[in-house]
């Protein structure tokens, strides 16, 4: 097996570091929130698990283009590796969002668009595991994986941007302020640190994952080509 | 025996205590079990994608030393 | 026997380089025109997406009891699953029959641009499509004594139709590829077309419904945003598709 190299264990380090510290920060420097209380704590994880999903949902639209131009099979690995973190980030975003909404709009879900859009991309990472698990062929597999990241990527804004031409109800904490949305609340300048800091920590959390996540991917790559070899 | 005692210790450990934000009935919401579900769903899905990666290194290296020693009595 | 379909699309092929027209328009139609003598033979293909259909409208109409009121509602998403569904069915059939016959192997074995025997083939798919389109507007019209052919409502037919299997081309052409094959297809189109389902039910709907314009408007723009975007990315990557 490769040697781990220096720099992933002392990234290991940082990446429990911050979580440790992010965690501290939601629970004990972020004031709780005047009207939701204390279910609001979920927002800083929540946005910064979505913002991880749609991040592997770039860089698996990238691997994949990058697949297909230089066919280099170590871009299909990283493909790969993205869109399976993607799945988890995804559903643990969907999952708090849900939670999130059950007390403060008296639902478990509502058809606003960013929560379809959201699931919509899960359904798509579901749906590129399905595709590559029923090809044998390791190069066919890659070939096929990185076009559907590819479509993937380009049909979920379009997703996001006809959900909207409904009209939501999700708040809209940053950028522009729509009036009337349940759920809507200013954020402090702790709560602005927390929020910030959380998304920087998941940035962390997903290039450490994705690291060896890709480490994985090769060693499954080698032991494959040893199989063929040996013909077994 | 520990097991009930520690079950009870965190039984007996309310939240809005521990934190310290206990209020007066008009402050917010009380939310604080929608919270530990949210972080309970955060860190266990975290938790479990770390554990099945450390299963499928280990059965991936288990399966490497095999086939490095098939090619040993082979070669 | 077993590729005699293939045969036939490279003597098409073979008497058309023989004109001046280019090639590359020459190979798109001999698929074409190969498809429609196949299907003309056999009729399989549209027999089985109409009757499909038809069975399809009419378990909504039990389903959602389609009474005047609700109708007004309701009639372009019905409209829509219907040709959604209809759809799959025959991009399914479509390419298993390439498959199964080795005939999508014979294609590619012909010194053709790949992109072309792309082009064929959702050509074709579209021609199955809105034959069973243009048959189930007029049915449904009958069924419930409305009116569905509105010049606008058939463009927009038209246009999502497009989108619809340009996509469902391209990926169908991967799913049999794939050992759980037809199972795969909606699983793999239905949310990358989301958006233009939408879009189309929405469209739809506003020109059954007398809308303005303008509340129409963008959600046209959405379907030709949807339909130049995938159809030049469904024609650059097809060669990655089929690639040996």
């Amino acid at each position: 097996m490769e040697a781990k190299p220096r720099l992933l264990t002392i990234l290991d380090g940082v990446t429990v570091v911050m979580l440790i510290i992010a965690t501290g920060m939601v629970f004990f420097y972020a004031p709780v929130e005047a009207v939701m209380g204390l279910v609001q704590k979920v927002f800083y994880f929540h946005v910064a698990a979505g913002w991880v999903g749609m991040l592997s949902f770039l860089v698996a639209a990238g691997a994949g283009i990058a697949y297909l131009w230089k066919g280099n099979r170590k871009w299909d690995v990283v493909g790969m590796a993205s869109v399976e973190l993607g799945l988890v980030f995804a559903f643990i975003n969907v999952v708090t969002g849900s939670i999130w909404a059950r007390p403060i709009w008296n639902a478990w879900w509502t058809w606003d668009p960013r929560l379809t859009t959201a699931t919509i991309m899960l359904l798509i990472y579901a749906a590129y595991l399905m595709l590559r698990s029923g090809i044998e062929d390791p190069d066919r597999r890659a070939r096929f994986g990185a076009i559907y990241a590819i479509l993937g990527f380009l049909s979920v804004p379009l997703t996001f941007l006809s959900a909207r031409l409904f009209r939501g109800i999700h708040p809209v904490v940053i950028g522009s302020n729509q009036p009337g949305a349940e759920g809507q609340f200013d954020m402090t300048a702790l709560m602005l640190q927390t929020f910030l800091f959380s998304l920087l920590t998941f940035t962390i959390i997903f290039i450490d994952l994705l690291w060896h996540r890709i480490r994985l991917g090769r060693l499954q790559d080698r032991i494959e080509q040893m199989k063929l070899e040996l013909n077994l | 025996m520990i097991v009930e005692n520690l079950f009870t210790l965190v039984n007996s450990i309310h939240l809005g205590t521990l934190l310290n934000i206990h209020r007066l009935q008009e402050g917010p919401a009380q939310t604080a079990n929608y919270m530990v579900a949210g972080y309970a769903v955060i860190f266990g899905v975290m938790g479990l994608y770390l554990v099945s990666m450390a299963v499928r290194k280990k059965n991936l290296g288990r399966d490497l030393e095999t086939l490095q020693e098939i090619k040993k009595q082979a070669g | 026997m077993t590729n005699s379909d293939a045969n036939i699309a490279e003597r098409a092929s073979r008497k058309a380089q023989r004109k001046t027209t280019p090639v590359y328009l020459r190979t798109v139609w001999a698929i074409v025109w190969k498809d429609l003598a196949a299907e003309l033979r056999s009729r399989e293909l549209i027999s089985s997406m109409l009757v499909f259909a038809i069975l399809v409208i009419f378990i909504f109409n039990f389903a959602l009891e389609l009474d005047a009121r609700a109708r007004f509602n309701v009639t372009s998403g019905v409209l829509w699953v219907t040709f959604a569904f209809a759809g799959t069915l025959g991009l399914n059939r479509s390419m298993a029959m390439e498959k199964d016959r080795g005939c999508l192997d014979g294609l590619l074995l012909a010194p053709v641009d790949r992109s072309a025997i792309f082009l064929g083939k959702a050509l074709s798919n579209l021609f199955f499509m809105l034959i069973v389109e243009a048959i189930v507007l007029p049915v449904y019209s009958l069924l419930y004594n409305i009116n569905l052919l509105h010049p606008g409502l058939i463009a927009v037919v038209l246009l999502g139709s497009v989108g619809y299997v340009t996509v469902g081309t391209l990926l169908s052409s991967m799913a049999v590829q794939t050992r759980t094959r037809d199972v795969l297809l909606p699983i793999l189109l239905f949310p990358i077309v989301l958006p233009l389902f939408i879009a189309a039910v929405k469209v739809s709907a506003g020109f059954l419904q007398g809308l303005d314009m303008s509340e129409i408007w963008p959600w046209l723009n959405l379907i030709i945003v949807f339909d130049l975007i995938f159809s030049a990315v469904a024609i650059m990557v097809f060669d990655y598709v089929v690639e040996e």
